[in-house]
């Protein structure tokens, strides 16, 4: 192994990926904030979003937007292949670009369930009644999602399940240790009350937010 | 843990691609072995010491970390 890679191993944070991070800050800001302009534009969510509700649209962009961006990669089996392995001579396997397709649309459908009770505001608004018509969608949508999480976890190899549960794991560490504060806080009574909403749009926040992380930890850049 | 595998692939001119097909994993598993970022379960071990006609101690150094 040479110098350059170990030092390249040890330090995910080498100034190409710095860079990269920086103009994905940017372009994503950009986009974001173009994207919630045009969404109160439409009166899809309420004129002022809560710090809870700006996260979750966040979050839902995202998924959505890395759920897109993996299914359209997953459609060239060589450039699915280079993404996994730079300099890849084989083309992605059939299970790889079907990894690849289940996890786009785990991620996808996530974003689109974070999304839809923002989403839905607008439709309340004109229809009331409609609630638990919406709440049924959400339902099916976690059905089919939860399904799919399973067939991605039995053909996930050990270094992807390994992955996964030390997401979750560190996860519910740091969380639990925030939500306690935050739970002791209020039973003193120091703080208002907390939704379960702001408690979730911050639990996947943190998620996103590990996920990212120890992805940078353990690939290659 | 610090170990041979990136030699011993590249002494049968392999690609991290075809090593993992061999050994039924992903090719980012063996990426994270070589770079030292996941030990490999047990079973895995025995299975490349196999491949590689090797002992497991041939492959990985526990010591050396």
């Amino acid at each position: 192994m040479s110098a350059a890679h170990t030092a390249s191993s040890s330090n995910p944070l080498t100034p190409n990926v710095l860079v990269r991070m920086a103009i994905g800050a940017i372009v994503g800001g950009i986009v974001g904030f173009g994207f919630v302009e045009l969404l109160i534009h439409m009166r899809v969510t309420p004129r002022q979003l809560g710090w809870s509700d700006a996260i979750a649209l966040w979050i839902s962009v995202v998924l959505i937007a890395l759920g897109l961006v993996a299914s359209l990669v997953s459609l060239n089996r060589s450039r699915l292949a280079k993404e996994l392995e730079p300099g890849a001579t084989l083309p992605a396997s059939e299970e790889e670009v079907l990894n690849t397709r289940l996890q786009a649309a785990v991620l996808a459908l996530a974003g689109i369930m974070m999304g839809t009770p923002l989403f839905a505001q607008g439709i309340l608004a004109i229809h009331p009644r409609t609630a638990p018509i919406i709440f049924a969608g959400i339902c099916i949508l976690f059905a089919l999602q939860t399904w799919l999480n399973l067939r991605l976890w039995r053909s996930s190899d050990e270094f992807a399940r390994a992955m996964i549960l030390t997401i979750c794991a560190l996860t519910f560490a740091i969380g639990q240790g925030i939500f306690f504060l935050v739970a002791a806080a209020e039973r003193l009574g120091l703080i208002h009350s907390v939704s379960s909403w702001n408690i979730y749009s911050l639990l996947m926040a943190l998620y996103l937010v590990v996920s990212f992380y120890l992805s940078l930890r353990k690939s290659r850049c | 843990m610090k170990n041979k595998l990136r030699i011993l692939r590249a002494e049968r001119n392999w690609s991290q691609g075809e090593l993992a097909l061999k050994l039924g994993v992903s090719r980012q598993a063996i990426n994270a072995i070589e770079t030292e970022k996941h030990d490999p379960s047990l079973d895995l071990a025995f299975k490349m010491a196999q491949l590689f006609q090797l002992t497991i101690e041939n492959i990985f150094d526990p010591e050396a970390r």
